[in-house]
């Protein structure tokens, strides 16, 4: 399969719990369908399991059962290991980022070469990144001591250097002062429609979810509430 | 005693030690990110052992494979009792709990989002693993050192496996104690600060050498 025409994301009969979680908090989904270049908002209160959706679809977490497709493949089909493979075209950018030890050109240099894309390419891709998380020239400075703030743009401009099919955002304007959580949106909302990336995120500000997202999952316990559409 | 011995006893310390603390970190420095990442049944008694082993006397470790090596023992039949080599495997087991145990402690104090972020920016298992590795590079090189610095300072397992015998198993401690034995204080104390003084030109230059890295 090759998943022209489908789905970016097709999920079904989703289950999935923390291993040892001591609450039994369980995430269960029926099913949900994600289109290629759209913009998907997940709210909900603390627990509510937006960071486990978002684990889910990053490939980071394996549901005990359930399918989960990517762009038409199935990253957790049985006898097969391809997840590793499949991930490379999503990034998932936490709430609080981790930084690694090195220069800000450091950090974002790991995922280009983890994914080998050329070396020469780098420097552009870098560039481009940090102008649009507005923090242009920052490749020599040290990853250490930046602020949550600088650091959450850093993590952002670390995922938009590698230019995925799906960029997983959770909180991403969190950390950020408003004015620049503005434009880091807009950053977010070109990206869906210049460069056709699926993006999902998770946010505790309906407005900022209404203003950016084609359509909302609220989720509760688990589960999701209510699937809306907002425009 | 005289300054070709000096020489000979320094290399043989240096080489025996050296060897122990390069083969028994590329064998805990795994074990311990195994350990350190990974959850599983009976962990906890693994880590209790590992323990227990740090806190084993050299002369225990040395007693126990001088019967192995022996004529008679197990592994007689290898000829090495007596030996460099024998030297050397018996300080790899002697360091091995060590290296262990400092590198889990080191590699646990890693911030665990550090694999995570690798994962999610699309490293594979062995990739992310080591990003886990360059990010706790200081405190595990501290943790090979003090593995080397245990085993160089150690006499026990030199002197019952080693043999002591002058220009192939003496080393440095056994001379310490060869040369106490003798009543020859002065030289037990020079060897005792050519030992010191190398040790810490050593440790300095790796720990200097690393954070001009950083």
């Amino acid at each position: 399969m090759n998943g022209i025409g489908g789905p970016a994301y097709l999920l079904e009969g989703i289950r999935y719990a923390y291993p040892g979680a001591a609450d039994g908090f369980v995430f269960e989904l029926d099913s949900l369908r994600i289109e290629p270049g759209s913009a998907l908002a997940l709210v909900g209160p603390n627990g509510a399991g937006k960071t486990t959706l978002l684990m889910l679809l990053a490939l980071l977490a394996r549901p005990a059962a359930g399918r989960v497709a990517f762009f038409g493949r199935d990253a957790w089909e049985p006898g097969t290991n391809e997840h590793p493979i499949i991930r490379r075209d999503a990034v998932l950018v936490t709430h609080h980022p981790y930084l690694f030890k090195g220069t800000v050109g450091d950090n974002l240099a790991f995922g280009l070469r983890v994914r080998g894309v050329p070396e020469p390419e780098w420097a552009d891709r870098m560039r481009e990144a940090l102008a649009l998380v507005e923090l242009p020239g920052w490749e020599k400075r040290q990853a250490a001591g930046l602020s949550a703030g600088q650091a959450q743009r850093i993590a952002l401009a670390r995922a938009l250097a590698l230019r995925p099919k799906a960029l997983l955002l959770d909180e991403p304007t969190a950390n950020i002062e408003a004015g620049l959580g503005l434009r880091i949106e807009a950053v977010i909302g070109e990206s869906v429609r210049e460069a056709g990336t699926t993006i999902v995120f998770s946010t505790h500000n309906f407005s900022q979810a209404s203003r950016l997202a084609g359509k909302i999952l609220y989720l509760e316990e688990g589960k999701i509430a209510s699937p809306g559409r907002f425009w | 005693m005289i300054l070709h011995d000096l020489f000979l006893a320094i290399w043989i310390s240096f080489k025996t030690s050296g060897l122990a603390a390069l083969v028994a970190s590329l064998l805990a420095v795994p074990a311990a990110l195994h350990l350190a990442g990974n959850e599983f049944r009976g962990k906890k008694a693994v880590l209790v052992v590992n323990q227990t082993w740090m806190a084993a006397p050299t002369v225990v470790i040395g007693l126990l494979f001088y019967f192995a090596l022996g004529r008679s023992g197990p592994l007689g039949g290898l000829g090495l009792l007596y030996t460099q080599a024998a030297m050397t495997i018996g300080q790899i087991f002697l360091i091995l709990p060590l290296i262990v145990g400092f590198s889990y402690t080191a590699l646990r104090q890693v911030d665990r989002r550090a694999r995570l972020t690798a994962l999610a920016l699309g490293a594979t298992r062995h990739q992310a693993s080591r990003v886990v590795l360059r990010e706790a590079r200081f405190p595990l090189v501290v943790a090979v050192l003090a593995g080397f610095g245990r085993a160089v300072s150690e006499v026990g397992i030199a002197m019952m496996l080693g043999g002591n015998i002058r220009g192939a198993t003496r080393n440095i401690t056994t001379s310490i104690a060869l040369e106490t034995a003798k009543g020859e204080f002065t030289n037990g104390v020079i060897l005792g600060a050519v030992l010191l003084v190398i040790t810490l030109g050593i440790n300095a230059l790796v720990i200097s050498g690393l954070r001009s890295r950083e």
